[in-house]
């Protein structure tokens, strides 16, 4: 592949022993990568040359990872980014704290994973649009959720569900059409990976389910993903 | 202070104004006497009186006393809780700098084994073996820094029944039917039924979990799990006939990282009995262990009903 059709990568991390390793897995990968090692140099290379998508770490000196979004966005721009975390945060205290990232993935992580996010990422962000993790609503059908003041309507009526169902639709949304293993669900949401089962992703799911009307054997929203989780069925758009 | 000297004031000035008057009279001559007579009743009346004034000054001292040492105690108690709590404070700010500083490491080991390794395939042989143990590091000291957060993490709380918890955690060992087959759960309703709980069933759920899980894996006899009301208390045993742990080792096995001695051919990260502690007491509950080594386990939870 020539690198004017590889996706451009921004790749964004203080420490060279992670962007040494991970640029080099991404360019292997496919990808044609740029390294900056703080917030700083990144918005010079932003501005420089707009990559296709940018991963970039939370802690850094200078311009941390944080700011770094906040001045790209208030610059209108909606290049897609990735944050990695390390703080160990739940998914909706970073959601609330970052004004628009496109994901998040928490450090250490496999680079596979990081991969099948870039990917998904890329698939569904819509050039020169405020991703779905940077919007106050989102619709899919019928279904309208305000994430602002946590509130579901489907068809016109409000419905009642608990902070964690609402937490958990919020993600499913964020993440249309990608296939999200239970794990990652309760890694993100509940914030505790050594839970010795997965249930507590399954009961939300029924809650879900049940309040949405959706019947699981022909789900119009959620659908189960054998042996590995859930998948929400888009599209969902910028309500 | 000031009132000390007042005290002191109030107990010496009529000494003193009584000898100087007295010094005064004598220096000015005067040489009269008084002879006062006074009846026998109205002396037992005063020295009754007398005696009583000052046993009612003994116990107003030794109330005083008594007081000044409870507050002393208290205070005490206090100093020690909050230090306690600074300790604990403390722990969780260590094990979140450790968290922190060991996740940018493995990354990089991490990204660096998959940057030469192949693409589809993953790490092979030795790299496999550094990819796996290097994120085992991490997680070990993830679920350590995550369970020092549950100390203090706000619990998502909703009205739980405490039967179907525990039915749905014996349920989940549908996937392992040997396993399954030798659990049997007992729930006593009559007459009183086990009250509802206001908790966090995920975590309460986790807390059953890890029990359960433990009372399997130590041996392959009988599990009997018993839920009742115990009054006012919601409580569930989970009995096994399994190894036991050593009478010495019963109380450190709740601490973090600790295994009991006879543990170590059985796979686990020995963050299993305190999760389930930390989980409980946030509940406003309790976990007790009764074991003899050879014999079995009980281990106990307790939780206030709402």
């Amino acid at each position: 592949m020539t690198d004017a059709t590889r996706p451009a990568l921004l790749l964004v991390d203080d420490d060279a022993a992670i962007t040494d390793g991970l640029g080099a897995f991404l360019e292997r990968s496919g990808y044609a990568v740029r390294v900056a090692s703080d917030g700083r140099q990144a918005l010079t290379a932003v501005a420089e040359q707009r990559p296709d998508l940018v991963v970039c770490d939370i802690v850094m000196p200078h311009v941390d990872g944080r700011e770094f979004v906040r001045r790209v966005r208030a610059g209108g721009d909606w290049v897609p980014i990735i944050l990695l975390t390390q703080l160990g945060e739940p998914y909706e205290r970073s959601a609330a704290l970052d004004e628009g990232a496109d994901d998040y993935l928490g450090k250490p992580f496999d680079p596979q994973e990081l991969l099948s996010r870039i990917r998904a990422v890329l698939r569904r962000s819509v050039p020169g649009q405020r991703p779905l993790a940077a919007s106050d609503r989102l619709q899919a059908g019928e279904l309208v959720l305000d994430r602002t003041a946590r509130r579901v309507h489907l068809d016109g009526r409000e419905l009642v569900l608990t902070p964690k169902a609402t937490t958990l639709l919020d993600y499913l949304m964020t993440h249309p059409d990608e296939v999200l293993p239970r794990e990652r669900l309760l890694a993100a949401l509940w914030g505790f990976e050594f839970a010795t089962s997965t249930r507590a992703v399954d009961h939300r799911i029924a809650e879900l389910r049940r309040v949405l009307g959706d019947d699981s054997s022909d789900p119009r929203y959620i659908e189960t993903v054998q042996s590995i989780g859930y998948r929400f069925r888009g599209p969902v758009s910028v309500g | 202070m000031r009132r000390l000297v007042l005290v002191w004031a109030g107990v010496t000035l009529p000494a003193a104004a009584g000898v100087v008057t007295a010094l005064v009279l004598a220096l000015a001559g005067v040489r009269t006497q008084l002879e006062v007579a006074v009846g026998l009743p109205g002396l037992v009346a005063a020295g009754g009186i007398l005696l009583s004034l000052a046993a009612l000054w003994a116990v107003v001292i030794t109330r005083a006393r008594t007081r000044r040492e409870r507050e002393l105690a208290s205070a005490r108690d206090a100093a020690v809780t909050e230090g306690r709590e600074l300790e604990r404070a403390a722990h969780r700010r260590f094990l979140a700098r450790l968290d922190h500083e060991l996740k940018n490491p493995v990354t990089a080991i991490r990204a660096t084994i998959a940057a030469d390794s192949d693409p589809q395939a993953g790490p092979r042989g030795a790299l496999a073996v550094i990819d796996a143990q290097a994120t085992r590091l991490a997680t070990l000291v993830g679920e350590l820094r995550k369970l020092a957060e549950l100390e203090t993490r706000p619990l998502d709380l909703e009205i739980v029944d405490l039967e179907h918890l525990v039915a749905d955690s014996i349920e989940g060992l549908a996937a392992l039917p040997d396993a399954r087959a030798r659990v049997t759960l007992t729930v006593t309703r009559v007459p009183w039924p086990v009250p509802p709980l206001n908790a966090d069933p995920d975590l309460l759920a986790v807390a059953v979990d890890n029990v359960l899980a433990n009372a399997l894996k130590f041996g392959d006899g009988p599990v009997e799990v018993r839920v009742r009301e115990d009054d006012g208390w919601a409580v569930v045993e989970v009995a096994d006939a399994g190894r036991g742990i050593p009478a010495d080792d019963t109380d450190a096995v709740f601490d973090e990282l600790a295994r009991a001695r006879n543990a170590r051919d059985v796979g686990g990260s020995g963050i299993g009995l305190s999760l389930v502690r930390t989980v409980l007491r946030r509940h406003g509950g309790e976990v007790e262990l009764r074991s003899r080594e050879g014999e079995g386990t009980v281990i106990t939870l307790r939780l206030p009903a709402t």
